[in-house]
């Protein structure tokens, strides 16, 4: 959950949203680097966001204006800009469709976990997870560790019933795509592309948040 | 002759209530609530009762419980024909509640409540005493009634030095021990010059702890009673604060006093009646109603606030009263063949009354009405206020609202209230709003949305594609009255340059808005229209709009200040079937709501001195009133699950 770099940047307008999908999307080449493309699609929930948007507040909660989320936007492209491995950085917002999109190239693996750092500096949030992300070419090995937080489970308890309600039918799409075939992979419901070079795994939001849904897995190329 | 009748009138009084037992409630009470068995068990039988999901949860659970003999709710030793009350008593020091119910047959109760040696003896009375030390209940009956009392003490009250000294509390203070052991430990350097090393021995040195505490802080003063835990090195923080010690020596004090009380409480209800009774008191006997299933009367508003929430008293200046203005407030819950009703009304003091009376000085629009058909309506909500009447009262009642609770402030609020009073034109702003509104909900309407979603190919790349989802829409028309027709065209005019607007034949439509609603708006007859159907707005534009508007709604909407409806039933109708997603869900939601009578409320202002107000659920047919009705419901609710 806490790896989904969009959350960041469209906080204020999720909270809003009634149904959302997240989709992380990342490519690795057989030498590390690769491209990442985050989506975050709220247009199930666009007509509850465009009235909202023509107000300022909401339950004492400010609704960010279109401003407001490209500058988040923008800023969040900067920061990663900055992050030593990380180039090509681009985003849009549609306020059309209510999709936005961040899409960045890494020099390595490793890279993906510097982002999410920082991002949980600035939120300053201290991660007590080890979910991370590693690739080792040497034994051509992938791994999305994920390790449900318990803290999150207990700060989405604390929520309102009605932001909570916000999460019900939020989900959340991972694709790990590689230039070489997958010879084995650990999480049984993930599925595997026709050519073989391409993970997918789909999961409720909630699950996540309650920890009923792992999503780690651990990748294996021939 | 007329003492005699007097006389004759007192005595055939004091007899007929002599077993009530609202007499043993002092004059002085504070929130009495009555709660009248004898008419609830009129409007349903003690059988039909017995009857009901609830009725037979009881017996259940009491057989449970192992009690023998119990096949209804008479069977308890409870006198169902007689009423039963809860108030409260505040002192400055404790605020008792107490419960007092009648008994009709002690035996019967006696065989039911109180394990074996749980029960004391007390002479006038039997006892039981239930819960821990914080919260201690005393159960107290005679043959005649069942007492339950609790009691809360007041922490401002024990706050007080010499209150403290006499009940031998500490009220030690969490940071006083660090406070103490800095001079100590600042006096020791100074004295011998070894700074660091003195004032680690006093501040951190472990082993040293207990005997310098002994030392240095005499020890709280404990009755005989207590056990005393200063040499109990649990009792301290891990620094060796002292506070736990003193907070649990103080607590113990503390419930000893409560407990004592409590039962000095709850036995004086047997031995003695208060010098008055609540029976004297003219303003709680004005708020009985043989009716009422139960009512609620509390004899200043002010009191609320300061017995819920007494750290008020900390922001209030001695020269002003909080909230003095308002006076008793009385609420009663009726149920008849009408349905369910719950009246209330609140008693201001004279200038207030006045100023209440300006603010609710305008009617609603007549005209409102032509633009209202009953039959489509699902439910509205009126508001009958003069704005400038209001704008010109507000800064006063500001002033003595906050100004009074925010003594430190009340200066500055003040001068707030003035200037909010020369900058606003009351009258211009009166002009275009004039304080009079209906909003209508007509109904709701489904539309079919688009949204983006994806699909992925065998290699999972995707694309986006368009779906539809169905959404509901409330189909609603907002009215006011607005006398300022220069402001509304150069506004219109305004708006409609920049493109927010289209216009078409005095009808405004919002433009590009991702709304999946169309939002219009148009002036008529000194109405200002906001709505969603577009052929409503041309019907009104068109002087085609059909009317139609039943008695009840007319009379609700003309006799009162503030009023509002919903009717469950057409709503129950309006819930479009996809959101009801299974069959189940679609039944037990049309039986639960389909046959549901409708809700109002309404206010009618302000009645001499007094502001009222009510509300009102309906019993559909088929139900001889509202308590049956009720418990139907709740017997189908219960059928549920």
């Amino acid at each position: 959950m806490k790896r989904l770099g969009l959350v960041v940047a469209l906080p204020a307008l999720l909270l809003f949203a009634s149904c959302f999908q997240l989709i992380e999307d990342v490519t690795i080449k057989q030498d590390g680097s690769g491209t990442a493309v985050f989506t975050a699609n709220l247009s199930q929930s666009k007509s509850k966001l465009a009235s909202i948007m023509l107000l300022d507040s909401v339950n004492g909660r400010k609704v960010p204006s279109r401003a407001d989320v490209r500058k988040q936007l923008d800023e969040l492209a900067q920061e990663l800009e900055k992050i030593n491995g990380i180039s090509q950085v681009s985003q849009s917002v549609d306020f059309d469709k209510f999709v936005a999109t961040v899409r960045f190239s890494f020099a390595e693996v490793d890279n993906l976990n510097s982002i999410a750092n920082r991002i949980f500096e600035q939120m300053k949030v201290v991660p007590s997870n080890r979910s991370s992300y590693a690739y080792r070419s040497g034994s051509r090995t992938f791994s999305r560790t994920y390790v449900h937080e318990p803290k999150a489970k207990a700060e989405f308890d604390k929520l309102k019933d009605a932001d909570k309600d916000v999460f019900k039918a939020a989900s959340y799409t991972s694709i790990y795509r590689f230039d070489r075939e997958v010879a084995s992979q650990s999480n049984e419901a993930a599925k595997l592309a026709a050519s073989r070079k391409a993970v997918m795994l789909q999961s409720s939001i909630l699950d996540l948040i309650n920890g009923k849904k792992n999503i780690t897995n651990h990748i294996r190329l021939k | 002759m007329n003492r005699i009748l007097t006389a004759a009138c007192i005595l055939a009084m004091t007899t007929a209530n002599a077993q009530d037992l609202a007499q043993k409630i002092p004059a002085d009470a504070f929130a009495v609530t009555t709660i009248q068995t004898t008419h609830f068990f009129e409007l349903m039988s003690a059988d039909d009762f017995n009857g009901t999901t609830l009725g037979k949860a009881i017996i259940e659970k009491a057989s449970e419980a192992g009690l023998e003999g119990i096949h209804g709710i008479a069977d308890f030793g409870i006198a169902l024909d007689r009423t039963s009350y809860a108030y409260a008593r505040l002192t400055d020091s404790v605020s008792y509640f107490s419960v007092l119910i009648p008994i009709a047959d002690v035996g019967a109760f006696e065989r039911h409540f109180g394990k074996e040696g749980e029960v004391t003896d007390q002479g006038s009375h039997k006892r039981i005493v239930r819960g821990g030390a914080d919260d201690e209940a005393v159960f107290a009956w005679d043959g005649n009634m069942l007492t339950i009392t609790v009691a809360n003490l007041v922490d401002n009250y024990f706050n007080q030095p010499e209150v403290a000294e006499r009940y031998g509390i500490a009220n030690y203070n969490y940071y006083d021990y660090y406070q103490d052991n800095a001079a100590s430990a600042a006096d020791s350097a100074y004295a011998y010059g070894d700074v660091w090393m003195e004032a680690d021995t006093v501040v951190m040195g472990d082993e040293v702890f207990v005997d310098s505490i002994d030392f240095e802080i005499p020890p709280p003063v404990a009755p005989d009673t207590l056990v005393w835990r200063a040499d109990d090195s649990d009792g301290s923080s891990g620094d060796g604060n002292p506070y736990e010690t003193y907070y649990a020596a103080d607590q113990a004090i503390k419930s000893g006093l409560a407990s004592a009380w409590t039962e000095r409480q709850a036995s004086s209800l047997f031995e003695q009646l208060p010098g008055q009774s609540i029976l004297a008191n003219r303003s709680y006997l004005s708020s009985l109603n043989k009716e009422a299933l139960a009512s609620v009367w509390i004899p200043s508003f002010e009191a609320i606030y300061t017995t819920l929430l007494p750290e008020l008293s900390a922001f209030r200046s001695s020269t002003v009263k909080l909230f003095s203005y308002y006076g008793s407030f009385q609420a009663g819950l009726f149920a008849d063949t009408d349905g369910f009703r719950l009246k209330s009304s609140m008693e201001v003091n004279g200038d207030m009354a006045k100023s209440f009376k300006r603010m609710y000085g305008r009617k609603l629009n007549r005209n409102f009405l032509k633009y209202m058909n009953t039959d489509d309506a699902v439910g509205f909500f009126s508001i009958a206020m003069d704005t400038k009447a209001y704008l010109e009262e507000l800064p006063a009642l500001m002033k003595d609202t906050y100004g009074g609770l925010f003594a430190q402030y009340e200066d500055d609020i003040n001068l707030g209230a003035e200037l909010a009073s020369l900058v606003l034109d009351e009258e211009a702003i009166a002009n275009v709003a004039q304080g009079d509104a209906l909003f209508v909900l007509n109904g709701i309407s489904e539309m079919e949305v688009p949204y983006i979603s994806y699909e992925y190919d065998d290699d999972y790349n995707y694309k986006e594609v368009e779906k539809t989802k169905t959404e509901t829409i409330p189909d609603f028309l907002f009215m006011f009255s607005s006398a300022d027709v220069r402001l509304y065209d150069r506004v219109m005019a305004y708006v409609v340059s920049k493109g927010f607007l289209v216009e078409g034949n005095g009808v405004y439509q919002l433009a590009n808005t991702k709304l999946p609603f169309g939002l219009f708006f148009t002036r008529k007859d000194g109405i200002v229209f906001i709505g969603t159907a577009a052929d409503q707005f041309d019907a009104i534009a068109t002087n085609r709009y059909q009317a139609k508007i039943d008695r009840q709604t007319k009379k609700l909407l003309t006799k009162n200040k503030v009023a509002g409806l919903l009717s469950a039933r057409k709503l129950a109708a309006e819930i479009p079937v996809e959101q009801l997603a299974s069959l189940d869900r679609y039944i037990a939601f049309n039986k639960m709501f389909g046959s549901m009578g409708d809700f109002h409320f309404a206010s009618n202002g302000i009645k001499g001195n007094r502001v009222t107000g009510e509300f009102v659920a309906q019993t559909p047919e088929g139900f001889d009133n509202a308590v049956q009705y009720f418990f139907a419901l709740v017997d189908y609710a219960m059928g549920q699950r």
